[in-house]
């Protein structure tokens, strides 16, 4: 008898053991112009622009244009990359919103080994894959409910040449998964919503151990490379397309000066 | 003494009549027609320039390279694709 109470409870705990192990899911997101710079752009620099410039940047900014992306994920690893579904509007503020979310670019990260991988096929015209170590986040104990789950807000910041940009994520750790939209990895819960510049991702719906298991495909092929190489080599063409950029930084000064 | 006069005399003469000579030769323009070539990239030419304007107008941060040159890339796309 007593043996089979200890087979029993040796069923039990890896049964249980193995179910907190695989834990797996697909994050819903969708993405928009975020509010920051919609207020921004009100308030700052609509009243600057010319007739001319006004309802491209209206388009843009104001737009309703929303992108949908999809995270799969499991305890050690996941994949992020924009759908490709829904057929490409070729107007510009559709392109942008669509590139600013993560354009063709496909996103993996593994917090085991606590690395984030870019596959990005387009900015140099040949295929990258890029990788990266997980960054450090402020943590916060500002709260909010997003889809029915308890989020804390946590904040990373970005130097800048110009000026220093905070990125803002909202994770809940209830989901005990350490990832979000576009490699943004490495806080203790799964990201639900992501103030990342101009754009916010906010998911809409989480699917948890689905039926249909998740095989996440590592990215391998493309030439590898770190992330300060290949900052390298996009400025060297940035150089080569707009010249030193240092001309452009004198010019908006002089430019905002005089206003 | 004499024969040196003469000779100085005869070089001096035959020098002036030399130099006579090669300024009546009509004078010859050095100057050549210019041929200016002006190139011509016609809408892509000005699609570089527009995209590179806007590009730099919608990249928040110009230090990021990488959104700046896909930006650009997106733009000149777009533009080629509506006046070329």
């Amino acid at each position: 008898m007593l043996k089979k109470i200890l087979y029993f409870s040796i069923f039990f705990c890896a049964k249980f053991m193995l179910s907190q192990t695989s834990l797996s899911g697909v994050g819903e997101y969708e993405s928009k112009i975020s509010v920051n710079k919609i207020n921004d752009y009100l308030s700052n620099k609509r009243a600057t622009l010319d007739k001319s410039s006004l309802k491209q940047y209206d388009d843009i900014y104001l737009s309703s244009i929303k992108i949908n992306s999809t995270l799969f994920f499991t305890r050690e690893e996941c994949v992020f990359k924009i759908d490709k579904k829904i057929k490409r509007s070729k107007k510009i503020n559709y392109r942008l919103i669509e590139s600013w979310s993560g354009g063709t670019k496909t996103f993996y990260s593994n917090s085991k080994l606590r690395v984030n991988k870019t596959r990005n096929c387009k900015t140099l015209g040949d295929c990258f894959v890029i990788s990266s170590e997980f960054k450090e986040w402020k943590l916060t104990q500002e709260t909010k409910i997003i889809s029915g789950y308890t989020c804390y807000k946590a904040i990373r910041t970005i130097n800048g040449r110009k000026a220093n940009k905070d990125i803002f994520a909202w994770y809940t750790p209830e989901i005990p998964v350490n990832f979000g939209p576009k490699g943004e990895a490495g806080l203790p819960g799964l990201i639900l919503e992501l103030v990342l510049g101009s754009i916010t991702f906010r998911a809409n719906k989480i699917k948890l151990n689905p039926k249909k298991k998740i095989v996440i495909q590592k990215l391998e092929e493309g030439i590898k490379v770190t992330e300060k190489e290949f900052k390298i080599l996009v400025s060297k063409t940035a150089d080569k397309v707009f010249g030193k950029k240092i001309n452009y930084y004198l010019l908006e000064c002089i430019f905002l000066c005089k206003k | 003494m004499r024969k040196l006069i003469l000779s100085l005399v005869f070089v001096l003469a035959t020098g002036t009549v030399m130099n006579a000579n090669s300024t009546n030769e009509e004078l010859l323009p050095t100057s050549k027609e210019a041929i200016e070539i002006v190139e011509d990239f016609g809408c892509a030419g000005g699609c570089v320039r527009t995209s590179k304007r806007q590009a730099l107008e919608f990249t928040e941060d110009w230090s990021d390279d990488e959104a700046l040159v896909d930006n650009y890339m997106i733009l000149y796309t777009i533009c080629i694709e509506e006046n070329c």
